[in-house]
């Protein structure tokens, strides 16, 4: 009985520290868990899909965030109220930087506070050098940024988000070709990068000129519709949700209606091959929630 | 996303006709009106045609050129039969109702812009006549985010964004009553008394009285950072007296609110979180019913985030809601006070803002 209890304990502290500490490969790697969530905080504009008060969206993605436990949180299309509540709901332990792309001129922030952009979050002790490098500005003003940090969940890293325009693939083509230029610099200066965004190109249609040339600077090897994989990269990354041999079958899941438009990617210089992707689903959002697993090393 | 929008495509209107009846599917093998269809009993008003419902839906529209997959808003019809017919098809129609004798749509059209990722809010009401077909302007006012319509049909009333102050943050949000038999200058609602002008507040919500002669309205205010009440009110528009009748629980907000056609209630979609959802859960509703007369209230089971009276004492409801056992789609489902809910007609699209004629059930 009381070699039982002590068993007990013991798995109990196991899991504790799978909890808390990313899951340690080696002393060198880590299985960094990324929740990349356009969280459309719209509430009060015309998509009932997003009909979410702040305040609900808010204890919602908390809820997920404790639920997945990530390591990595990237966010786009956020109220800085909701950002500031998800925020303020963490334990210790987390960095947080929110950049906003749009001051709003309705009522879907429920808040004095009309800032509405992309966030980053990340388990980590320390958060340095913060960039927003602007891709583009719609004609409303709205500023599309690659927004990145310095942190360190175990392996020292810099994570990023986006959202690329809605308006024109040619130009989505064209931001994400820009960030992918400053992501490979940091590659070829042997960082670790991790990124998620919503880049508004759908990897599930193949035959898109723009589809190829937006996300041909990231992919490393063939992509595009899953395994069908109609598309040649030139790029660093593996993208979670990516065709693999040995994967879960399951690839490139749509995360808006019938398309892939949101990405998790992480170059595979530092990130091992067993990486795995999920896109799960969202009452308060009309994206799908997507889960990315990579394993991370010097 | 919210993707962008364009404007009405050549020859759009007539793929559009062809396709009128498209959206409203039956959920299982069964007639529309048998027993347990959403629509059951409702019957056809005079002169209106088949028409008894409206609607504003969400549709993809295939992509053009460079342009990725859009989405359009448009207003659609609900018919005695319990198919939908698409009303609108230049994509940015954000909000409708249908008067009580249903000949007559007032709805909602935006620019079609992109701010922020959505579509700007429309800022044009329009009258579109059921039979012919022909549309006019009805007023002009900024930032609408919804709109009512008495039962009596005289007045509208809309909820929206009366001066926008993104630098301090201290919209005036509130609502705006118009007289169309006068067609005069909207009448604006002044700020609640108990809300101070420093502190940011909202109305998503309106509802008219059936003789026009009160608005029902959710307010919500942020009364310190992060932290949201969100109040019922009726509004007299005779004394301007205004008294809070429901205040929601911790996070609860009022997705739609309704006026019974007798006047006696007050009902209220109110949206809930379960301790632990997170955005996977699925969305959770309940209904209000407030006894305008006692002012006692009553939170039921509810089943849909819109909803409109099928019966005089609202006794019966109709709603667009969640397809069940998926996030994304629409379903009308109709209820009944203290009854499950009906079977469900599933709508292939997006779909919001449900208002029938109360001509097709009195």
């Amino acid at each position: 009985m009381r070699r039982f209890r002590a068993l007990a304990i013991l798995s109990a502290l196991a899991v504790a520290l799978a909890v808390v500490q990313p899951a340690a490969a080696s002393a060198a790697s880590v299985q960094v868990r990324v929740w990349d969530f356009n969280a459309c905080d719209q509430y009060g504009r015309a998509n009932a899909d997003c009909q979410v008060t702040p305040t609900q969206r808010a204890s919602a993605i908390s809820s997920s965030i404790s639920s997945f436990s990530p390591h990595v949180v990237t966010f786009q299309e956020m109220c800085r109220s909701t950002f500031d509540m998800v925020v303020g709901s963490l334990p210790a332990g987390w960095v947080s930087s929110f950049f906003s792309t749009y001051t709003t001129t309705d009522a879907r922030c429920q808040s004095v506070d009309h800032t509405w952009g992309i966030a980053l979050l990340a388990r980590s002790a320390v958060l340095t050098n913060p960039s927003a490098t602007l891709l583009g500005t719609e004609t409303s003003g709205e500023r599309r940024t690659f927004l990145c940090i310095d942190v360190t969940v175990t392996v020292p890293m810099r994570t990023c988000t986006t959202h690329l325009t809605s308006t024109s693939q040619a130009t989505a083509a064209s931001q994400a070709t820009t960030a992918a230029n400053l992501v490979n610099q940091w590659v070829a200066a042997n960082a670790t990068v991790v990124v998620g965004g919503d880049f508004n190109l759908n990897v599930r249609q193949c035959g898109n000129t723009n589809v190829a040339s937006g996300l041909r600077p990231w992919y490393y090897g063939t992509y595009g519709a899953g395994s069908t994989r109609c598309y040649t990269g030139a790029g660093s990354m593996y993208e979670a949700d990516h065709y693999r041999v040995g994967g879960d079958g399951v690839y490139d899941e749509d995360t808006l209606g019938t398309s892939k438009l949101d990405y998790v990617f992480g170059n595979r210089q530092h990130v091992n091959s067993d990486y795995a992707g999920d896109a799960t689903s969202s009452s308060v959002s009309d994206h799908d929630p997507l889960r990315g697993w990579l394993t991370v090393h010097n | 996303m919210f993707s962008s929008l364009r404007p009405a495509r050549p020859g759009a209107a007539a793929a559009a006709t062809g396709l009128l009846v498209v959206g409203v599917l039956a959920a299982c093998a069964q007639p529309v009106d048998a027993p347990g269809s959403p629509v059951d009993g409702l019957h056809a008003c005079p002169a209106a045609g088949s028409l008894i419902g409206v609607f504003t839906g969400q549709d993809p529209t295939s992509a053009q050129g460079d342009g990725p997959a859009v989405e359009g808003s448009d207003t659609w019809g609900l018919t005695v039969g319990g198919t939908a017919r698409r009303v609108t098809d230049d994509g940015v129609h954000t909000g409708a109702v249908i008067s009580p004798d249903g000949l007559t749509i007032y709805q909602l059209r935006s620019s079609g812009r992109l701010v922020g990722d959505s579509m700007e809010a429309a800022s044009v009401i329009e009258q579109r006549d059921v039979r012919t077909g022909r549309t006019s302007a009805v007023a002009q006012l900024p930032a609408i985010v919804d709109l009512a319509v008495s039962d009596d049909g005289r007045r509208l009333a809309v909820a929206h964004t009366a001066e926008s102050h993104p630098d301090t943050g201290l919209d005036v949000n509130t609502v705006a009553v118009i007289d169309l038999s006068s067609r005069g200058t909207p009448t604006e609602l002044s700020r609640a008394p108990d809300v101070a002008p420093d502190l940011y507040s909202a109305v998503p919500q309106v509802a008219l009285s059936p003789d026009g002669t009160k608005v029902a309205y959710a307010l919500a205010v942020e009364v310190r950072r992060g932290v949201v009440v969100t109040t019922l009110r009726i509004r007299d528009l005779g004394t301007n007296a205004d008294a809070v009748v429901y205040t929601a629980q911790g996070s609860d907000f009022f997705t739609d609110l309704a006026w019974s056609p007798d006047g006696a209630t007050v009902l209220a979609a109110i949206r809930y979180q379960n301790a632990g959802d997170d955005v996977d859960s699925p969305a959770r509703f309940r209904t209000l019913r407030v006894d305008v007369a006692g002012g006692g209230a009553a939170v039921e089971p509810g089943y849909a985030p819109d909803l409109s009276p099928r019966s005089v004492d609202a006794g019966t409801l109709i709603g667009l809601g969640p397809v069940p056992g998926g996030p994304h789609g629409r379903a009308l489902v109709s209820w009944a006070r203290g009854r499950g809910p009906s079977d469900r007609l599933s709508i292939g699209h997006e779909a919001a803002g449900i208002s029938v004629a109360s001509c097709s059930y009195r």
